[in-house]
């Protein structure tokens, strides 16, 4: 725990110090609350609402995490169909990559339209814009493999799914986390922009609903929520790289 | 099943021609070349002579423009996976562990984990392994790997091992540990080895006959007999005959463009 604290103790360093700057700037100013609240108003405020901030956060959070698997599901799939099938990479890959050029904030309201409120389309919009580095990444990772490991397998007699199974999937694993890492800051991106098209419960709503009504203190305490949940997840999936991906992380340090 | 023909490869005429940089460019012109069953074979040259390329074509990995290869027993299309091929670099996987990387060539035919692990049980020692089986590669030495390497070569008992330059990687002193390793370890191999080495001390002291080869396009310049038998003493290498051979065959080398 104090090695932990000592690591990231820069980090904790510059938040003190905005911190600090913002709460002086809000006394001496006198910045009314609405306009920018100090941060102890926002800690007050995340003290006092904890519960009902707690019943939005658990909706995002659900949101951010299904969208999130649907995104890994689709991504290895579309990504093992592309490196096994040069027919589908050249079918399927520019239109993946079309995908992410519509603005999801464009495709957002057209997905409530389509499938209607509810927990639906928020996974979908996640998941529509967590995917791309998760398929990006996993290609760039099931090709990277050396062609004398190729040769190799070939001259152990090893066939296709051989090797797709026991060279490909491996080594495109670090790369797959990597991707997973991008993914997963983005996802809460998408939880809140599906929220903000339409939703009645959620982080993004609470900030939605909140702004009009000058309590500003709030749209601060979601998004400092959101970003704790962006560095917990962050921490989370870099965690199970650890476990699953052992190798390129002893070989890194 | 009796094996009666005594050559166990015989390769004659063997020409390739590749594409680069647009033009054609012949590699090999004419390679001929016999080992007999349980024979070490070096084949010597600098580099660019179709060495490689040789290996491949042998492997099965590559097909020959012209030319005849016939290798007892076995067809064209069964001798990838059946010819035990080393490469250059240790070609280890980085996500598993020593024993298991060893283990490849079995797993690939089939055999069970269990069995498998049973099977190389016995071999870690004599390969200077033993103690690391369960290491991932990147904590190995140079010639640890190299061995982890040619381990997993022998283990899916392939009668024939090509071996590409497997000590080119190390520096001199473990290379010539690693050569002196391999020198007793032949002794108990009944496998037809074709090594291709440029390294000519490297060439006399493993095998029994050497095929010097001219650079691109790759002919086989001379066929030199190494005057000893297995198993042979290290003490070789002060030999008069030694130096002389190793004189004779370095002429052939530096008087070819």
């Amino acid at each position: 725990m104090i090695n932990w604290l000592v690591k990231w103790s820069p980090a904790f360093g510059i938040v003190c110090l905005i911190v600090g700057a913002w709460q002086l700037l809000v006394k001496i100013q006198e910045i009314p609350s609405w306009l920018l609240p100090s941060p102890s108003s926002v800690a007050t405020t995340i003290y006092n609402d904890h519960s009902m901030l707690m019943r939005h956060t658990i909706v995002t959070l659900e949101e951010i995490i299904l969208g999130f698997f649907l995104a890994l599901c689709v991504g290895v799939i579309l990504a093992s169909a592309i490196c096994l099938s040069q027919t589908i990479e050249k079918a399927l890959y520019p239109f993946i990559i079309a995908s992410q050029t519509v603005p999801i904030i464009v495709i957002a309201p057209m997905l409530l339209v389509w499938i209607g409120y509810g927990l639906a389309p928020k996974i979908i919009v996640v998941a529509l814009i967590s995917f791309f580095p998760i398929v990006v990444n996993t290609v760039d990772g099931m090709k990277s493999i050396d062609p004398d490991i190729q040769k190799l397998m070939h001259t152990l007699g090893g066939r296709k799914a051989q090797i797709f199974s026991k060279i490909m999937v491996p080594s495109s694993l670090p790369y797959l986390f990597s991707g997973l890492r991008v993914a997963i800051a983005i996802s809460v991106i998408g939880a809140v922009i599906g929220e903000w098209v339409g939703s009645s419960e959620g982080l993004g709503y609470l900030m939605i609903r909140s702004k009009p009504q000058f309590q500003t203190e709030r749209v601060f305490a979601a998004i400092i929520i959101l970003s704790f949940i962006g560095v917990g997840l962050f921490a989370l999936i870099t965690y199970l790289e650890r476990v699953f991906v052992p190798w390129a992380h002893e070989k890194r340090n | 099943m009796e094996k009666i023909v005594d050559n166990h490869i015989s390769i004659a005429g063997l020409e390739k021609t590749i594409c680069q940089d647009g033009g054609p460019l012949k590699i090999l012109d004419g390679v001929d070349l016999s080992i007999q069953k349980s024979e070490i074979i070096s084949v010597l040259g600098p580099s660019g002579c179709g060495k490689s390329t040789l290996l491949n074509i042998i492997a099965g990995l590559d097909e020959p423009d012209e030319g005849d290869i016939n290798i007892d027993g076995l067809d064209f299309d069964s001798r990838l996976g059946s010819v035990g091929y080393m490469q250059q670099k240790d070609l280890l996987l980085p996500w598993r562990s020593v024993k298991d990387n060893v283990i490849l060539g079995l797993e690939i035919k089939g055999v069970s984990k269990k069995k498998s692990y049973q099977m190389v049980e016995p071999y870690f020692q004599s390969f200077g392994l033993s103690g690391f089986e369960s290491n991932y590669p990147h904590t190995l030495s140079g010639g640890m790997k190299q061995r982890a390497s040619f381990l997993r070569t022998v283990m899916t008992e392939p009668d024939i091992l090509l071996l590409d330059e497997p000590f080119s990687a190390l520096d001199a002193l473990n290379r010539s540990r690693l050569q002196l390793w391999l020198l007793d370890l032949l002794d108990g191999i009944q496998q037809t080895i074709l090594l291709v080495t440029h390294d000519v001390d490297e060439a006399i002291m493993l095998s029994d006959r050497i095929y010097v080869m001219t650079s691109r396009p790759g002919r086989i310049n001379s066929v030199e007999k190494v005057p000893y038998s297995r198993p042979r003493n290290r003490e070789i290498v002060n030999d008069s005959s030694f130096v002389k051979l190793k004189s004779k065959i370095l002429s052939f080398l530096w008087d070819q463009d």
